[in-house]
């Protein structure tokens, strides 16, 4: 079921085009990885979606509810942290996640103390947050997006500030969340994080989306990466493509489909290199973005 | 929207801001009525400058008759300075004050002027009796001597004059029967010596038909506070103290509008602008309500927020000066002298009144910091701007009334004070309740809709 659907989504700002006709969908489930460089429009997207800005043309339907028409019922059960979690620093957190719960109509108390639960914050929530730690205040967000029971969350880098420990925790229970029929976008900069626990992913470039996969399809895509050990490096070159690496004197690390690399063996063979050693390398996610977007250096 | 508002008021109250001008504003009131409590112990005294007196003594002719007479008068003042330095309490100088002049002076009389040594030494016994009773403060003997002579004088007399004796008659049997003292610390003996010092020039002025203006004003003057202090002895009621709670409070919105202006501005200068800067705007807008409920909450928040704070402010006014100064004076009424009537009103409904007519003045500062929240959002241009707006709206006013410019009529600080209502004068600018109220809604409107349609339409930045 398309828990959100962003149709042809257009963002201007003066003359300059932020977002250019970007679509993609969460399903019930989805785990959906939202990567791009800085200033790719990740966070303008997001934004767009929540009806934080503006959209120039296309349209946004969550839950079956355009955000524009219908905001109140589009946004009713989503749960989001944009860009860093915000809380009023001189209450508690207890007293942040009650006015957040003020909000909805139907968040009684025993949902607080779920979430708390939940982000494992039960010691320190009654401290002011100003006293909080990056991870802390990472977790209280959490909780906040959480409290009414979204069945879409959009999560805005939100494995910044937490600690290998935390993001396993979170990781786990995003799982939990998907596997309960929670749709969730989740963008961040640490591709290998994503890479464990999303079933999909986004790329964006320039305001446009270049590839909307399965996170299987992008590891296995046609071309994959193949490291191999040679007798003389410099006599291979020429049989090298745009984005083949010379590793060292003995290695080279080219990428090709199955039919491409026997070819390129055979090349190889026939023209009297001596070939030691032929490996099929996975392509981590990083990779298969920098490939994707042209060489654009992720950070 | 009651959800949101709750919301709000809890933000609110939990900021550092609120309550460190709270704490400011105590200080300022305890502050505030100590120096009103101070104040009252300067008793003010008309010094005698003795050693000029005797040097004019010295070079006086008395040969000459007009020297002599000075020479008598001075000799009086000499003597009665004497007495009233021997006498040390109030009630005993009062009595020197008031009833020994004449005795001395008859004394000093006799002995240079008329040289009838027999005739000064009746005096000189007569006075020696005065001072035994002045020894025992017994004003009462003297009270009894005065009401025999104003007596006589009243059936000897006729007309203006016999008006006259009748008035200070009145006054002095009211003393006697209403055992006041000579003592500037009761209330009602204050109110009795203006009267009996001003009756008679005020008697002469009633049944003169050609005042001068000069006259004219005095007349007014006297007309005023006569009326004031025969209220005083009619009612028993202390109008006139400076230092108890009641005074305070009559100049309570005056001295205090500062603290009123200071938390309207604090509060609605930041509401909108904190969100942004706090980054939690976007978790208020990502929430299952339109952008305008979300600033129709705040704004009825800063709206309620006025006349509340005033009331707190009032509270812990009464508290601080309940106990500094006794809650006792709560009970009279203040008096007003409009038009030649009195009108009392009780003292707290009195100061409810003149906050109440304020009201108008800080919801238009509050909403111009409200605006400039929401458009700029930046708290300290809001607080900095909403302040100078209040600044200008002042010298406006003032340049209005020296100068009568159709642009002047344009401006919304020439309508919003309403206390002319609560003390029954003219509107200063000439303006009717109902031109005040649409100017003032005018305003209102205008902002509003800038606030509103800015809040609705503006993107949350990327940060």
């Amino acid at each position: 079921m398309e828990i959100l659907k962003v149709d042809k989504l257009c963002k201007k700002i003066g003359k300059r085009e932020i977002l250019k006709d970007v679509s993609f969908t969460i399903n019930k489930g989805d785990i959906l990885a939202f990567i791009g460089p800085n200033g790719a429009g990740k966070t303008t997207t997001i934004k767009c979606i929540l009806g934080l800005q503006k959209i120039s043309s296309g349209h946004v339907y969550i839950n079956g509810f355009d955000i524009k028409k219908d905001f109140v019922k589009a946004i009713e059960r989503v749960g989001c942290i944009v860009e860093a979690p915000d809380a009023y620093l001189y209450l508690s957190g207890m007293e942040n996640l009650k006015i957040q719960a003020r909000m909805y109509k139907n968040v009684v108390m025993d949902d607080i103390f779920r979430v708390v639960e939940l982000v494992g914050l039960e010691e320190r929530i009654h401290d002011t947050v100003s006293k909080y730690s990056l991870g802390m205040r990472q977790r209280l967000g959490i909780a906040s997006a959480l409290l009414h029971s979204p069945n879409l969350l959009l999560l805005d880098e939100p494995t910044n500030g937490l600690d290998p420990e935390g993001i396993k925790e979170l990781r786990t229970l995003l799982k939990r969340l998907a596997k309960s029929g929670v749709g969730i976008l989740i963008s961040s900069h640490n591709l290998s994080e994503l890479e464990s626990f999303c079933n999909r992913v986004c790329i964006l470039s320039k305001g446009s989306i270049i590839e909307e996969t399965t996170i299987e399809e992008i590891k296995e895509m046609d071309e994959a990466k193949y490291i191999l050990k040679v007798g003389n490096v410099k006599s291979c070159k020429k049989y090298f493509r745009d984005h083949d690496i010379v590793i060292d004197e003995e290695h080279i690390e080219v990428f090709r489909d199955e039919e491409e690399i026997a070819k390129l063996i055979k090349l190889l063979v026939e023209n009297n290199i001596h070939i030691y050693e032929v490996r099929r390398e996975v392509m981590s996610l990083e990779e298969a973005f920098i490939k994707k977007s042209g060489g654009n250096i992720i950070d | 929207m009651i959800r949101l508002m709750k919301n709000e008021v809890i933000k609110l109250l939990k900021k550092k801001s609120f309550y460190i001008v709270t704490l400011i504003f105590a200080f300022f009131c305890i502050l505030t009525n100590v120096v009103y409590k101070v104040l009252d112990d300067f008793t003010r005294e008309e010094e005698v400058d003795i050693q000029e007196i005797e040097s004019e003594n010295e070079e006086l002719d008395l040969t000459v008759n007009e020297d002599l007479l000075i020479y008598v008068e001075n000799l009086t003042t000499l003597k009665m300075e004497e007495l009233k330095n021997e006498y040390s309490s109030n009630n005993q100088k009062y009595l020197i004050e008031q009833y020994l002049y004449s005795t001395i002076y008859h004394l000093y009389e006799s002995t240079y002027i008329l040289k009838d040594l027999e005739l000064a030494q009746e005096y000189e016994l007569e006075l020696d009796q005065d001072l035994h009773y002045v020894a025992l403060d017994n004003y009462e003997y003297f009270l009894n001597e005065r009401i025999d002579y104003l007596e006589s004088r009243v059936s000897a007399t006729t007309g203006i004059e016999q008006e006259r004796y009748k008035k200070l008659l009145d006054l002095a049997i009211y003393r006697l029967e209403e055992q006041v003292p000579y003592n500037s610390e009761n209330y009602l003996h204050n109110s009795l010596l203006f009267l009996e010092e001003n009756t008679v020039e005020y008697v002469n002025l009633l049944h003169d038909d050609d005042l001068t203006s000069e006259e004219e004003a005095r007349m007014d003057y006297l007309n005023e506070q006569m009326t004031l202090h025969e209220y005083v002895i009619e009612h028993q009621e202390d109008i006139f103290n400076t230092s108890d709670l009641r005074a305070v409070l009559i100049n309570f919105s005056g001295e205090f509008g500062l603290f009123i202006l200071i938390y309207v501005i604090m509060i609605a200068g930041s509401i909108v602008s904190e969100e942004y800067t706090r980054g939690t705007i976007k978790s208020m807008f990502t929430k299952p309500y339109k952008r305008r409920t979300i600033l129709t909450s705040k704004l009825l928040v800063v709206i309620l927020f006025v006349p509340v704070i005033m009331l707190f402010m009032s509270l812990i006014e009464i508290l601080i000066g309940g106990i500094i100064l006794g809650f006792d004076s709560l009970s009279v009424p203040v008096v007003l002298y409009i038009h030649d009537t009195l009108i009392t009103y009780p003292v707290l409904g009195y100061l409810a009144s003149l906050l109440l007519s304020g009201i108008a003045m800080y919801l238009v500062i509050g909403i111009v910091a409200f605006m400039i929240s929401t458009i700029t959002l930046s708290t300290s241009a809001a607080i900095t701007i909403s302040f100078l707006f209040y600044l200008l709206a002042n010298v406006i006013s003032n340049l209005a009334l020296a100068y009568d410019l159709p642009i002047f009529k344009c401006f919304v600080s020439l309508y919003w004070d309403f206390s002319y209502l609560v003390n029954h004068v003219a509107q200063p600018f000439d303006a009717s309740i109902l031109t005040s109220i649409l100017v003032i809604a005018i305003y209102l409107v205008i902002m509003l809709c800038l606030t509103y349609v800015t809040f609705i339409k503006k993107d949350v930045k990327n940060v």
